[in-house]
């Protein structure tokens, strides 16, 4: 096994655990009462869009494990242009984790700073993971 | 039916996508979303539009893959094939979400709306059939 296709596996497990966690965030954050202010048509639609993010991350971890050393080998043009969709999925997600999500959500708490951080690199490492995937043979 | 038959009828697939994203696009303002958020925490509501965007996001990679990689589908290739496959699972569980979860009859207030909510139905439907016809049989035409 290449080094690639290591990482490609640990960024598969790692999605897989952000996918069920995501499923849980509601009852772990405590958002119950904050969520039934909403109109029951909005919260059905934040529920269900944050079942399909778990859904698609559990593809996008399904595939990477089983698809690893091809997805490493750049094998046929398909393997390129998933990689690069899925890292730009994760690039997006960690420029919005800086630029989109306010900072006083966790600056001056030790606990919500280090979570933040954590998040970026999980969500930056993900991007450099599969961008360097699908570049690597370009 | 024929690979080309399915080929095209992945293209279909794969357009409809740009149909699902406008509808999803016009959504904020048939149900007045900004009005209903701003009683919520900013993160929360952050978080709300996040997963929106990115929902926008994945429906534009699915439909692009699906276009581009149409042939590759088709012909059984075993990584195009396993997305067919979780794509399948992933609009079986938006028709069901349709069907037992939403309830829209509030919002349904013209018949321009009753229209849009039907088609997509049947764009969902015609999706799950497509991914799911080509994970079977992709290959074996």
């Amino acid at each position: 096994m290449n080094a690639l296709t290591f990482f490609l596996q640990a960024a598969a497990a790692l999605q897989l655990s952000v996918a069920a966690l995501n499923m849980f965030l509601v009852p772990l954050l405590k958002w119950k009462e904050d969520l039934a202010r909403m109109p029951l048509l909005l919260r059905e639609v934040f529920q269900v869009h944050a079942w399909f993010i778990s859904m698609t991350l559990a593809i996008f971890g399904v595939l990477t494990w089983r698809f690893a050393p091809e997805l490493a080998a750049d094998a046929i043009p398909i393997c390129r242009w998933l990689a690069a969709g899925i890292g730009i999925f994760w690039a997006l997600r960690a420029i919005l984790q800086v630029v989109y999500y306010s900072s006083s959500h966790w600056r001056g708490q030790l606990g919500r700073t280090l979570a933040h951080l954590a998040l970026l690199f999980l969500y930056g490492g993900l991007a450099v993971a599969y961008l360097w995937t699908a570049l690597a043979h370009h | 039916m024929k690979t080309s038959t399915l080929t095209a009828m992945l293209q279909i697939a794969a357009l409809l996508h740009l149909g699902l994203i406008w509808a999803g696009a016009s959504m904020p303002r048939a149900v007045q979303l900004g009005n209903h958020l701003a009683a919520l925490p900013v993160f929360i509501r952050r978080l709300f539009y996040v997963y929106f965007s990115f929902i926008g996001l994945l429906l534009a990679g699915f439909g692009t893959l699906t276009f581009l990689f149409a042939g590759a589908m088709a012909a059984g290739e075993p990584l195009a094939r396993a997305l067919c496959v979780l794509l399948t699972a992933f609009w079986l569980l938006r028709l069901i979400a349709a069907a037992f979860v939403f309830d829209v009859r509030p919002y349904l207030v013209n018949w321009f709306y009753h229209l849009g909510y039907q088609a997509i139905n049947l764009v969902f439907l015609y999706l799950l059939v497509v991914y799911a016809v080509t994970a079977w049989m992709g290959g074996r035409l």
